[in-house]
């Protein structure tokens, strides 16, 4: 589109701004017009936008089920964790991503990590202590 | 019946979502251009400390108590405003948004009470899990009422913050402890005029008849009368405290065409900034919305945003560049929208604002023509000069300050999870 310059009371600003109609229709139409959709890989990923966060990890404690340090994670935060699921969960001034395990016989929540190098974590009554969302997702990019 | 959905000290509570830490911290957040008191929490309200101080006069406060304090934060609370907003839509077919943190849910399709309350509750329960922010719910016949039994449900933890006024008797029982002034629509002058005719209590009002009502306040206070009688006369107003300009309107005909929502939607967004402009002032949030008619059984898709500006403006074409961005993203086919608005907030003076240091617009040039545009206009009449419709490449959002993260809106300031 050409930016002509109108002139409106000795303000110069380009006719772009002022365009009427959207589209010029001109010659055949595309037999492809009506199949416009693409795949859009968020509607597979994000199952409930209003409740769905983002987070970086930072840490090796989750290498061996593969999540990476550095690999983006999509939380939400409308599932409630069942016993096995990854999830954020805050301790003691801290996020985290853990397995979350729940203890029936001791009633009392493990925190699990996937790295032989690290202990699971036993949350106690005196842990400051929530689970944030439910991990339903990670990104790890290949490609530098 | 109506539901009022308010939120719980609601820019203080999206800080905390992020910061769990400070779950039981005493915590102000304070406005971007003059370091006033805009949000409390509990722990501050209870020190004595009043909306809208200057921060610098609660120094001791700070110090002695260990305050945390934030600057505004417009992109996370405009954020989750919209997530909270688009939840509550889904329970009601007539949701009318009032300002970023309440909303009025239309509860008509519920016959019982029990079934309002179990209602509001899931609501409630949802969004606090699903969000992280606490909110309080008022159910009641008229609006009025609405916002008197919020105020309770958010006061006494006894109601797990929900209340319902659905007997006469729960009615004046609510009215008989709430004062006069605290009464939605009823500002100072109307207090004290009717704190000289001996009213103190929302009750003592409605007592009165309504020729006194009518007769000593005009229209405005003869429809709070009627309101506290459980007499629905409201349809829209604006929050009395909060500075805003709504545009909106009740479609004749459910629209079901794209380009003639968009038009109607643009007309509300060009009067509202015309009105904006015209008392010399700028606006930073402006929430968009369009909900299906209330007649379907099924709620529907409705559009609900909240836009936050990274600069605080009034001019028409960068507000319907947003706005058209939101209709055409949430726009969903075949859904009939029978209402539709435009509301302006974070309203300030055009004179107070900062040049940002982050800004891609040039200011002086879209100021320049928004003049000429409103001069022609204010000689040949309004709409003769207008926005034609389209879509411009992404703008980037920039913001400067002591303020959290853009936890939910740049990618680069997401929380990071300790493995």
């Amino acid at each position: 589109m050409s930016e002509r310059l109108l002139d409106i009371a000795g303000v110069k600003t380009p006719t772009r701004r002022m365009v009427l109609a959207e589209n010029v229709h001109a010659g055949f139409p595309s037999p492809a017009a009506d199949y416009t959709e693409r795949i859009d890989i968020t509607d597979e990923i994000i199952r409930h936008p209003e409740t769905t966060f983002y987070a970086r990890i930072d840490g090796d404690s989750m290498q061996d089920a593969g999540i990476r340090s550095g690999d983006l994670v999509v939380i939400d935060r409308s599932l409630q964790a069942s016993d096995g699921d990854f999830v954020a969960a805050y301790i003691d001034g801290e996020f985290t991503i853990k397995e979350y395990r729940f203890d029936c016989k001791e009633n009392c929540a493990w925190l699990i990590p996937h790295n032989s190098r690290f202990s699971p974590i036993r949350v106690s009554e005196e842990n400051a202590f929530m689970i944030w969302g439910v991990i339903t997702y990670t990104i790890h990019k290949l490609n530098k | 019946m109506f539901a009022l959905a308010d939120c719980n000290n609601f820019f203080v509570s999206c800080e905390r979502v992020f910061r769990p830490d400070l779950r039981d911290k005493p915590v102000v957040v304070l406005s971007g251009n003059d370091g006033c008191v805009v949000a409390r929490s509990n722990e501050v309200k209870r020190l004595g400390i009043k909306m809208g101080v200057p921060f610098y006069q609660i120094q001791n406060e700070v110090k002695k108590y260990g305050i945390v304090h934030f600057s505004s934060n417009f992109a996370l609370y405009g954020d989750l405003s919209s997530r909270i907003m688009r939840i509550l839509s889904r329970y009601t077919s007539d949701l009318q948004q009032y300002s970023i943190d309440e909303a009025f849910l239309d509860l008509s399709h519920l016959t019982t009470s029990d079934d309002m309350l179990s209602t509001c509750r899931t609501i409630r329960a949802d969004i606090l899990r699903g969000v992280g922010v606490p909110l309080s719910f008022g159910i009641a016949p008229t609006k009025t009422l609405c916002k008197v039994a919020a105020d309770y449900a958010k006061h006494y933890e006894g109601y797990h913050g929900v209340s319902i006024i659905d007997t006469d008797a729960k009615r004046r029982k609510a009215l008989s402890a709430y004062p006069i002034g605290e009464v939605w629509g009823i500002g100072r002058q109307t207090r004290q005029k009717l704190e000289k005719s001996g009213i103190r209590t929302a009750l003592d009002f409605a007592e009165h008849s309504e020729v006194f009502a009518r007769n000593l306040l005009g229209k405005t206070g003869w429809e709070t009368w009627r309101e506290l009688n459980g007499d629905p006369c409201i349809i829209t107003r604006e929050l009395p405290m909060k500075q805003s300009i709504t545009y909106s309107r009740t479609f004749a005909h459910p629209v079901t065409d794209r380009a003639l929502l968009e038009q109607a939607m643009c007309e509300f967004c060009a009067n509202a900034a015309l009105k904006l402009r015209k008392q010399q002032s700028v606006c930073r949030q402006m929430i968009v919305f369009a909900h299906a008619s209330r007649f379907n059984d099924e709620p529907l898709p409705a559009i609900t945003e909240t836009v936050t500006f990274a600069q605080p403006t009034s001019n028409t074409q960068e507000l319907i560049e947003r706005l058209l961005y939101v209709v055409r993203s949430q726009w969903c086919e075949g859904v009939p929208y029978k209402r539709a608005g435009v509301i302006l907030m974070g309203i300030e003076s055009a004179a107070a604002r900062q040049q940002q240091l982050f800004d891609n617009r040039d200011r002086d040039r879209d100021n320049r023509l928004q003049r000429a545009i409103d001069s022609v206009n204010a000689h040949y009449g309004r709409n003769t000069i207008r926005q034609a419709v389209y879509l411009p490449a992404g703008e980037k959002l920039f913001e400067v300050g002591r303020k959290s993260p853009a936890y939910t809106t740049n990618l680069r300031e997401i929380i990071t999870l300790k493995a």
